[in-house]
């Protein structure tokens, strides 16, 4: 549309449309015109229009600052621009921008007035300004939580951790027993503190749901530790019933799961005065509806969904029905008169309940006033690993015990660690905590004093507090790396840290920390650490304890009366019975041994009987059989100097040895082994006779190198029912092989039945 | 992928072989003799190892003439060879190491030491090719 002269009407209906507000006042005051959208903004109706005169608008009082910006343009003194301006209209307040301007009608002059509504606009920043400020708000508070953490947590740890000193070197029992109650009374501290600060977290949003793959096995372990001496402390019976089809391996927040099933349990202790506490550990599949396997996210559409249903079973005081919301307000304690005595905060099952809606989950309450309560908690969770994990007396016997000693694992002598942290009282800690495993702790207090040592001196591990004034952890480990020359290049940095929030881990990593510890620092993860990344050749194992095991625990004794020295034949079978084990059984059945060396004897042939003595030297060396390998050893010198008067004075003494060696083995065998022979019987198949063609493919197969596929061939054959002869000659050639390493001797059996 | 490097063992104790077979399964790929004519039946027919592990002292046929018969063929004299020993033939071990065998390892096996030694020679075989191929 080309600009031209528009008409009248096009005028008229342009300002008429529009929704900033327009006003004509004339000269006199009086309001010539007034769009519709004037009308809205000022709340005046059509009818006023007519009515009203400029000065009755002019009188509203509360619109002083409105009418002040008009009269001043009708009197000529000044034009607006947008002048914002709050104008009071049905007790409601709007802001306006007002614009002025002047227009000649008819040789008068009137005044024009754009009226714009901002209340809207206005309400929007201010929005945005107060979100700005929540949000500062809600920094600060982090700050402080995590500042809060640091500063309550660092004098717990030195509490803690100085009585840990005095239980582990005070022989006085009543200072012993003043320490008890010190520990179970920080123990609780802590654990009060922690739920105040996790609540906190949550309600400030900080707390995250971390998922990791995790075995059930683990937690379960865990849980049953944390309940069972609580439980057996107050006389209550405690059960594990445990669905053993449970898929091993979950992908969730175990940490989170192992806090809400925790507070469950405890709880259940300690509402429950007389009876038990059952953990029932059950689960459903989710049926995955849609064709997951379409799905181009393939990690997500191989897991399966299950429903985990954790239940706390307990014959407590029970709940009533009217008590039951209650339940979830935090720190109410229901029925308070009776249960005044019972600690705690009640900010367990507040926390509880959160953690379980951040992981979707919910719990449910069955209870019975007087008679108990059923507490379940649905969690949903990813399956990892399908297989499942079988009974519980399984998972606690593979599972290592500890005996919970307070006796130290290792000692490294010579090793150096660094600790670095501005609180002397940390350091002590830190120091006392290790003084058990001997190694040698240089303290530092400051990153400036840490940057000095490390070029003096090399450590192996060095401990960097985080929170430090001046030089903080982070920086220090940093400044570490650009110093161009010292003698702690590869030196493992372990971050110390009072704040374990969500993320740490990684943060800590990509900082350049080889992995960090949490305040108050747990003596027995240290030592694993320490463990974990000193090198190898520092760290002498606490062989008294061990040696004290296997001695009480499996009376070896015995058996060294007779020559064998079990110790030395599992060392040479690296520890593993079953190997010793199976190596003993070989021993056992070579019988013929004896019998060859009589033949030698008895034949005068003094270097074949070298040879084999020496052989058997050898064999009885590896099992621990020392009194026949000293004789052994002596017949084979003797031997090998032809000494044959030598040899027959002495053939006795080499027999005994021999026949007690036997006897211990079979000892051993029957005490570890026994069940073994058993199993060897295996139910006869159908029958099958062998043609000697077959004998005979089998021998060429031997002889071809082909053993694997031969010895697979026999043991089949040997499934099945077979003449016994037969079967007597193909059991003794597998063996041959097997054991002896022998084929041609296999060969040999297989030839002579042809 | 790279195929398991082979091992031969040839010993008369049928316990130190089913110990060597508890060290290598997995590893490598392993073949006992407790016979040494089968063993260089073996070699010649079967084709050739990565480290032959001979005991000394064995009837029939002992460590060193084993050791003289491989390195008198062209296509295993570079087959590094380890001899295992008692403690008291060391004297004799230290003639033989002379005479073509790489290392040796004593009787009863130290796990470490035994596997160490069986890692460098394994390693070893390939820097001896390329002297003798200049």
């Amino acid at each position: 549309m080309a600009m031209k002269q528009l008409d009248g009407h096009l005028y008229e209906e342009i300002v008429q449309s529009m929704q900033e507000g327009v006003m004509v006042i004339d000269m006199n005051g009086e309001i010539v015109m007034l769009n519709p959208a004037a009308q809205h903004i000022l709340g005046v109706m059509p009818e006023d229009v007519v009515k009203t005169y400029g000065a009755v608008f002019l009188l509203r009082e509360e619109n002083d600052a409105f009418n002040e910006i008009i009269l001043n343009t009708v009197c000529e003194k000044t034009r607006a621009d947008r002048v914002p301006v709050e104008f009071v209209r049905d007790g409601a307040t709007a802001s306006l921008l007002l614009t002025t301007s002047y227009i000649y009608n008819n040789g008068e002059r009137a005044v024009v007035v754009v009226i714009n509504d901002v209340t809207k606009l206005n309400e929007l920043r201010d929005t945005q300004i107060a979100l700005k400020v929540a949000e500062g708000a809600s920094e600060a508070k982090s700050r402080f939580l995590s500042n809060m953490s640091h500063e309550i947590r660092t004098p717990i740890n030195a509490v803690l951790g100085m009585n840990e000193m005095i239980l582990r070197e005070s022989q006085d029992s009543e200072i012993l027993s003043y320490a008890s109650n010190i520990q179970s009374s920080g123990k609780t501290l802590l654990a009060l503190i922690n739920d105040i600060l996790d609540l906190s977290k949550i309600e400030s949003g900080k707390m995250e749901i971390i998922p990791v793959e995790y075995k059930v096995s683990a937690v379960i372990l865990d849980l049953w530790n944390v309940i069972y001496f609580r439980a057996k402390e107050k006389g209550l019976g405690l059960s594990l019933d445990l669905d053993e089809t449970l898929p091993g391996v979950l992908y969730g927040d175990d940490i989170r799961i192992k806090q809400i099933v925790t507070n469950l349990l405890t709880n259940a202790v300690k509402y429950t005065p007389k009876g038990s506490v059952e953990l029932k550990i059950a689960y459903e599949r989710q049926n995955k509806e849609f064709a997951c396997k379409e799905s181009s996210d393939k990690e997500l559409s191989d897991r399966e969904d299950i429903l985990l249903r954790i239940s706390v079973i307990d014959t407590g005081m029970g709940i009533r029905k009217e008590d039951m919301d209650g339940l979830f307000e935090s720190f109410q304690r229901l029925d308070e008169e009776k249960n005044r005595n019972i600690e705690g905060t009640g900010l367990g099952m507040s926390i509880t309940l959160s953690l379980l809606k951040m992981m979707g989950g919910s719990l449910q309450v069955e209870s019975e006033y007087q008679k108990g309560s059923v507490f379940t908690a649905v969690i949903p969770q990813q399956v990892a690993d399908d297989a499942p994990i079988g009974s519980f007396e399984h998972i606690q016997k593979s599972s290592l015990l500890q005996k919970g000693s307070r006796q130290g694992s290792f000692t490294a002598p010579r090793a150096r660690v660094l600790v670095v942290d501005d609180n002397e009282m940390n350091l002590t800690v830190f120091k006392a905590l290790l003084k058990r495993t001997k190694l040698q702790v240089v303290t530092a207090d400051s990153g400036k004093q840490c940057l000095d040592m490390i070029q003096k001196q090399e450590f192996h591990i060095i401990f960097m507090d985080h929170m430090m004034p001046e030089l903080d952890g982070i920086e220090t480990l940093h400044a570490m790396n650009h110093i161009a020359v010292h003698k702690n290049r590869n030196t493992p940095v372990i971050a110390l840290t009072a704040n374990a929030v969500a993320g740490a881990r990684e943060q800590y990593l990509s900082e350049g920390f080889w992995d960090f510890l949490t305040k108050p620092i747990d003596s027995g993860l240290l030592e694993r650490i320490i463990c974990e990344y000193l090198p190898q050749e520092l760290i002498v194992p606490n062989d008294e304890e061990m040696k004290a095991e296997n001695e009480t625990v499996n009376g070896y004794d015995a058996y060294l009366q007779q020559g064998v020295s079990v110790e030395s034949g599992l060392r040479y079978s690296q520890g593993d019975m079953q190997m010793y084990l199976e190596l003993v059984r070989l021993f056992i059945k070579d019988k013929n041994k004896m019998e060859q060396l009589r033949g030698c004897l008895s034949e005068h042939r003094m270097k074949d009987y070298a040879i084999q003595v020496h052989g058997l030297k050898g064999n009885a060396r590896m099992l621990g059989a020392d009194l026949l390998a000293d004789i052994a050893y002596e017949h084979e010198l003797q031997s090998k100097a032809s000494c044959e008067e030598y040899i027959t004075g002495h053939w006795k003494e080499l027999e005994q040895a021999w026949e007690q060696a036997l006897d211990v083995f079979g000892k051993l065998y029957d005490q570890y082994a026994g069940s073994r022979e058993e199993n060897q019987k295996l139910p006869a198949g159908e029958a099958l006779d062998l043609s000697r063609e077959q004998l005979r493919e089998m021998a060429e197969r031997i002889d071809a190198f082909q053993t694997e596929e031969a010895v697979l061939q026999m043991k089949e054959w040997l499934r099945h029912s077979l003449d016994a002869q037969i079967r007597r000659m193909l059991e003794e050639a597998v063996s041959a092989i097997e054991d002896e390493y022998d084929e041609d001797k296999a060969v040999a059996l297989l030839k002579e039945e042809l | 992928m790279m195929d398991k490097k082979c091992i031969i063992a040839v010993d008369d104790s049928g316990i130190i072989l089913k110990t060597l077979e508890k060290l290598f399964v997995g590893k490598y790929e392993y073949h006992a003799f407790s016979k040494g004519m089968r063993a260089l039946r073996y070699l010649k027919e079967e084709g050739t190892p990565d480290l032959i592990i001979l005991d000394i002292d064995m009837p029939e046929i002992d460590g060193y003439e084993m050791l003289e018969m491989i390195r008198g063929k062209d296509d295993l004299k570079r087959i590094p060879v380890l001899f295992l020993t008692s403690n008291n033939d060391r004297q004799h071990v230290m003639k033989a190491v002379g005479g073509g065998a790489d290392d040796y390892a004593v009787k009863p096996i130290d796990e470490k030491v035994f596997m160490d030694k069986v890692h460098k020679l394994l390693k070893e075989e390939k820097k001896k090719l390329s002297w003798d191929d200049v």
